[in-house]
């Protein structure tokens, strides 16, 4: 079908369109430049529009996913919704696989990545996406605590190591390189961690700052599309803002001209400062100083919201740690030879003094950091689900909004952290710059997170007119236009009409393909010779491509 | 007296009461897989497979109480009902236990209620178990019976 | 000849994929097997033909007649789903969805309970080469590997070489059983416990781990208390324990509570040092009967959907409940064998309403079934995904052409046909 959104006001922050009244057609799904033939017309008159959303870090699929919504059947009770015609929806902060398309897209998005994919179970993770209606759709490979990227790291091998990263993306059908708590989740299947970067890993002899190093290194000789995504050491702990800006160091002169080389996410839970839960305090004005300076690190923000999370990370040390604190229920799971996780539910209450602090250092970073290099998530379902996202778009362009946020929450905060005098507002362009078009520039997707001609026909319409309406003053009017656009365009399809489901369609599940018979026969051996200490047979490992239901690999050159 | 002795080792004041009657004995029914069971389960209505589920495994002291041998026939009879098993002689199983393989036949004496959770008490239930003359019924047999109750 | 290398096996939650498979002009034979799988990949008797009443149909007939009476029953129960692969199981959850009906698999009268625990406390497992390379101490409680996963023992758990445990010599095993089990003769050790008693020794074993171990008794359920200490000793000292279990703990009395109270072992056994706790699966895809409905709609068995969304509840949905309480008005029974495995008052009512069969093999329930649908056999004749019984996702081939539909694409046929007769 095509389609001519007409007399919107658009705002594409990648071409440079700010408030601007325009018509966009999308023909065969693609967007362009004249008029296509018999397209539909969908009056936007007065109304937003922007590139569907794009989320580069929630979790919605594969094991500990599923973990969680087992053992919270209280979760998956809160969210129940009948949906005449289309499947039924559930849950609050783990939703069903429908729940998640069906959410993201009425909230405007379409497109999301699952950043914790376990190689030896990725084919449950592509199971997961390929369940997901409506969005399109990717996933980073853990490899941070990865036994051959342990071996080749410590042996500084980095020819084998890149051989051997392209492989590991090519089996799981990976986009990009996870790195998580990097050497400590290694640590924890001895009970141990990592508290520093030049802690030593147990019987591998390589530190964190090592494994990122190398990763980086190998992530640049492969040109991937994405940086090196880092989920920092030592997350949730007081004082940890100096891991993190130690770890960011690590990249200093590492410059690629297309994207960042590293990818902080979720920072807000690495931006801690203090040197317990007695002395809790923010270092996100630090983290925030030195992103804005350089120019090769992005970051998330893992913005907590008042209410019930549910935890989820290949974190497990620091998922016993939380479970120690907190006696919620628990679980866990160590993966053999390559990762592990842990999950418990969470909340996040206004008037618990680390809590709350933790929410303003969440919208301290979204401030504080340049729009540019910062991207709107929760870490979802950690920091709460992605549903709220135009809850935190509203504080991040009112200032009002905030305060009367602030009102209501522990004192801590005003202690604690420097929300209360920040004076920023974001604009409603920012706001799309980071959900739009940072997200995905970093994922490299050219034809994602803007309306130029060439870009997919994905486009979100939502019922107000920001010539209008002032975020600042009307928060409340905005922030309830985002939470249901009344249109959603994806590929061409109308999929949202009147903040109803229209349309039920499967996206493409994105994944690189860089990898060559001549990887393998640098690293085949290897391979082979440690998959005696896997419990499957190698033939067991991995996915093929024609088990996706709409494969999209990615050619790097 | 022999009795008394595995009395006392289980005596725990809350799980199993061990006490000799007059015609047979109580005992507790534990079902579950066993390797014959599970090797004939897709060919149900093979001699295999009834060989493999028709019996029960009980201690040879026990069996000596009941003076049955090895392939003579016990009636094991709970609150929820009654089967008809060859015995097989076990030393592995403890006296005062009797072991059945899952399937149609543990089905018949096991506790159907759930106490809400979904799962029937298929181990650990109170019974008695009597020597019989009655004919082991064959799988056939069995689940017309169930069906024409 | 023809010979297949790493096959998988699809017995049980094993799912051994280093099966050998040789096939000549004498059939098929096979290398690597324990005796269960042995007999998997034997001929067994089919179900020759589709059957509505007894009577010679074709497939078409057959699909119409399971889809008209799925249609017109106010209350149909979906069950089976354990011995099938997870693109089958998401058909039958989509049926069920759409039907009104309930959705349940055989896990609620196998290891349901450790969902009903796991939903109160978590649970902290591992997969399992993680147990293969590192556990030094074992501990099957309440299951007996030997017997209903044979090749555990050799593979993940007992002999293996590990990376930092070099085998048998290097690992302390223990056996907690009401009997003397075949596991327990290859045990280092054997606790004999009596039936019923799982939840007062582990909460003594709890005590014993926060140091109250003066407030015991001498003995508990008549375990000598200073074996309770030495076990729990030897736990603490491990540098990683895994506790496995089975049946025993959840088919017994407290059922749930025995596992909830196993996990919560485990979890405070973490302060001191690693520990893993996980459930001894039955089936080889039993994992994702369990995962595919908790992707698809929330939870993962004993799901009524009358309300047209996913609700749980195991005292009212689940197949023995249902049955016994004559709730439901017709079943759709997949890869399972009910009439064998559930109590007799639940095989009544099933017997008693009209009952479609989709399986390869005769069985009890066939006996009574309105409308019989022969399958391919899943990892021999037909494709398609299971899950191991720590998760691990596997993809099984077919290694045999087969003039029988595949479980898949039965449903997918029933579900197109309920569709067109209910309207979208």
């Amino acid at each position: 079908m095509n389609l001519i959104i007409r007399n919107g006001i658009v705002y594409d922050p990648q071409n440079g369109v700010a408030g601007e009244k325009m018509d966009i057609f999308i023909e065969n799904g693609t967007i362009v430049e004249n008029l296509p033939k018999d397209a539909k017309v969908i009056d936007a008159s007065g109304k937003l529009v922007v590139a569907g959303g794009v989320d580069m870090h929630t979790h919605i699929a594969g094991g500990k996913v599923n973990t969680a919504r087992v053992m919270r059947p209280e979760d998956v009770k809160s969210g129940i919704r009948r949906n005449p015609g289309f499947r039924a929806e559930s849950g609050y902060t783990v939703p069903n696989s429908y729940g998640i398309g069906y959410r993201y897209a009425r909230m405007g998005y379409t497109t999301a990545f699952e950043p914790a994919n376990p190689p030896i179970s990725a084919f449950h993770t592509h199971e997961e996406l390929d369940a997901i209606p409506m969005i399109d759709k990717g996933t980073f490979v853990l490899s941070g605590n990865n036994w051959n990227v342990m071996e080749y790291t410590k042996k500084g091998d980095m020819e084998k190591l890149a051989a051997y990263m392209a492989w590991l993306l090519n089996r799981t059908k990976s986009y990009g390189i996870k790195v998580v708590n990097p050497g400590g989740i290694e640590a924890w299947a001895y009970g141990k961690n990592m508290r520093g970067l030049d802690d030593v890993v147990p019987y591998f002899e390589v530190t964190p700052a090592d494994i990122i190093n190398s990763l980086v290194k190998v992530n640049e000789e492969l040109s991937l599309p994405h940086p090196v995504h880092l989920h920092c050491n030592n997350l949730g702990v007081p004082g940890n803002f100096e891991t993190t800006l130690q770890s960011m160091k690590l990249v200093e002169g590492i410059e690629n001209k297309d994207r960042p080389v590293l990818h902080v996410t979720h920072v807000q839970f690495n931006s801690y400062a203090g040197d317990s839960w007695k002395t809790f305090s923010s270092g996100a004005e630090e983290i925030a100083r030195y992103v804005n300076k350089v120019d090769n690190i992005t970051v998330d923000m893992g913005q907590p919201v008042f209410g019930s999370a549910t935890t989820m990370t290949a974190d497990a040390p620091a998922q016993f740690a939380l479970h120690k604190l907190t006696k919620a229920k628990w679980s866990n799971m160590d993966v053999e030879l390559e990762t592990g996780a842990g999950i418990l539910p969470f909340f996040y209450s206004p008037k618990n003094p680390v809590t709350a602090v933790q929410w303003a250092i969440g919208l301290e970073i979204g401030l504080l950091v340049n729009p540019g290099k910062v991207v709107l998530t929760t870490d979802h379902p950690n920091g709460g689900p992605f549903t709220s996202y135009p809850y935190i778009a509203a504080m991040l362009m009112s200032r009002k909004k905030r305060e009367e946020e602030l009102a209501r929450v522990h004192k801590l905060v005003e202690k604690a952290t420097s929300l209360p005098s920040i004076e920023v507002e974001l604009t409603l362009e920012d706001v799309i710059l980071m959900t739009r078009t940072l997200p995905a520039r970093l994922l490299n997707l050219e034809k994602k997170g803007h309306l130029g001609v060439g870009a997919e026909g994905d486009v979100a319409i939502y019922d107000f007119n920001p010539l209008e309406a002032d975020p600042s003053r009307d928060y409340g009017v905005v922030e309830k236009a985002l939470s249901s656009a009344e249109v959603t365009v994806k590929g061409g399809e109308v999929i949202v009409k009147d903040g109803n489901l229209a349309r039920q369609v499967y996206g493409k599940t994105y994944w690189v393909n860089t990898y060559t018979d001549d990887h393998w026969s640098l690293i085949g051996d290897d391979v082979i010779n440690l998959f005696r200490y896997y419990s499957l047979e190698f033939s067991s490992y991995g996915v093929e491509e024609e088990w996706l239901k709409a494969s999209h690999p990615v050619e790097v050159s | 007296m022999i009795r008394h002795v595995f009395i006392a080792r289980f005596i725990t004041g809350h799980c199993i009461s061990q006490v000799v009657v007059n015609m047979g004995l109580k005992a507790n029914v534990v079902t579950g897989r066993s390797l014959g069971q599970g090797s004939y389960v897709d060919d149900k209505l093979s001699k295999e497979y009834f060989e493999a589920v028709s019996i029960c495994e009980v201690n040879p002291e026990d069996c000596e109480y009941l003076s049955i041998e090895e392939g003579d026939r016990v009636k094991i009879t709970t609150e929820f009902g009654s089967v008809v098993l060859s015995v097989k002689k076990n030393k592995d199983i403890p006296s005062g236990v009797v072991f059945v393989p899952m399937g149609p036949y543990a089905n018949q004496i096991i506790d159907p209620e759930t106490t809400g959770t979904g799962m029937p008490q298929f181990k650990g239930i109170d019974a008695t178990i009597e020597k019989t003359d009655e004919k082991v019924l064959e799988v056939n047999e069995l689940i017309e019976n169930v069906i024409s109750r | 000849m023809r010979v297949l290398y790493d096959m998988k096996c699809t017995f049980c939650g094993n799912v051994c994929d280093d099966i050998l498979i040789q096939i000549d002009e004498d059939g098929v034979s096979t290398k690597n097997t324990c005796k269960l799988g042995y007999h998997k990949f034997l001929d067994h008797p089919r179900i020759e033909f589709p059957q509505v009443d007894g009577q010679k149909v074709s497939y078409d007939e057959a699909i119409e007649t399971a889809a008209e009476i799925l249609v017109n029953s106010k209350k149909p129960l979906l069950y089976g789903w354990a011995s099938t692969v997870n693109e089958a199981i998401a058909y039958g959850v989509a049926l069920a969805e759409k039907l009104g009906g309930v959705y349940d698999n055989t896990s609620s009268v196998c290891h349901a309970p450790s969902t009903l625990a796991t939903q109160e406390t978590g649970i902290p497992a591992s997969t399992l080469g993680q147990v293969k390379n590192r556990a030094d101490l074992l501990i099957f409680w309440g299951c007996n590997p030997m017997s209903a996963h044979p090749r555990h023992p050799t593979r993940y758990s007992v002999f293996p070489r590990g990376f930092f445990v070099e085998g048998r010599r290097k690992r302390h095993v223990v056996v907690v059983d009401v009997r003397k089990t075949r596991t327990a003769n290859i045990a280092d050790e054997f606790i004999q416990i009596p039936p019923n008693s799982d939840y007062h020794i582990i909460t003594a074993m709890r005590m014993i781990l926060a140091g109250k171990e003066d407030d015991l008794p001498n003995s508990v359920a008549g375990v000598p208390a200073e074996k309770l200490v030495s076990l729990v000793d030897k736990m603490r000292n491990a540098r990683f324990g895994a506790l496995l279990y089975g049946l025993g703990m959840t088919q017994s009395r407290g059922r749930n509570k025995n596992v909830e109270n196993a996990i919560r072992l485990v979890q405070e056994l973490n302060s001191h040092t690693r520990f893993v706790i996980q459930p001894m699966r039955g089936h080889f895809n039993v994992v994702g009967a369990d995962q595919v409905p908790t992707w698809e709609v929330g939870f993962p068995y004993a799901i009524d959907f009358s309300r047209g969304y996913a609700r749980f509840s195991p005292g009212e949905f689940s197949v023995t409940e249902i049955l016994r309480r004559k709730d439901c008005d017709s079943a759709l029974v997949v890869s399972s064998d009910p009439a064998a495995h559930l109590p007799a008052r639940s095989v009544k009512h099933l017997a008693d309403i009209p009952v479609i069969q989709i399986d390869p093999h005769p069985n009890l329930t066939t006996r009574f079934a309105k409308v019989v649908i022969p399958s391919s056999l899943v990892g021999i004749e037909a494709e398609g995904t299971v899950y191991r019984m720590d998760g691990i996702p596997m993809r099984l081939k077919k290694f045999k052409e087969s003039e029988y539909l595949s479980d898949e694409e039965i449903l997918e046929r029933l579900y197109h046909k309920v569709v067109e007769l209910m309207g979208a």
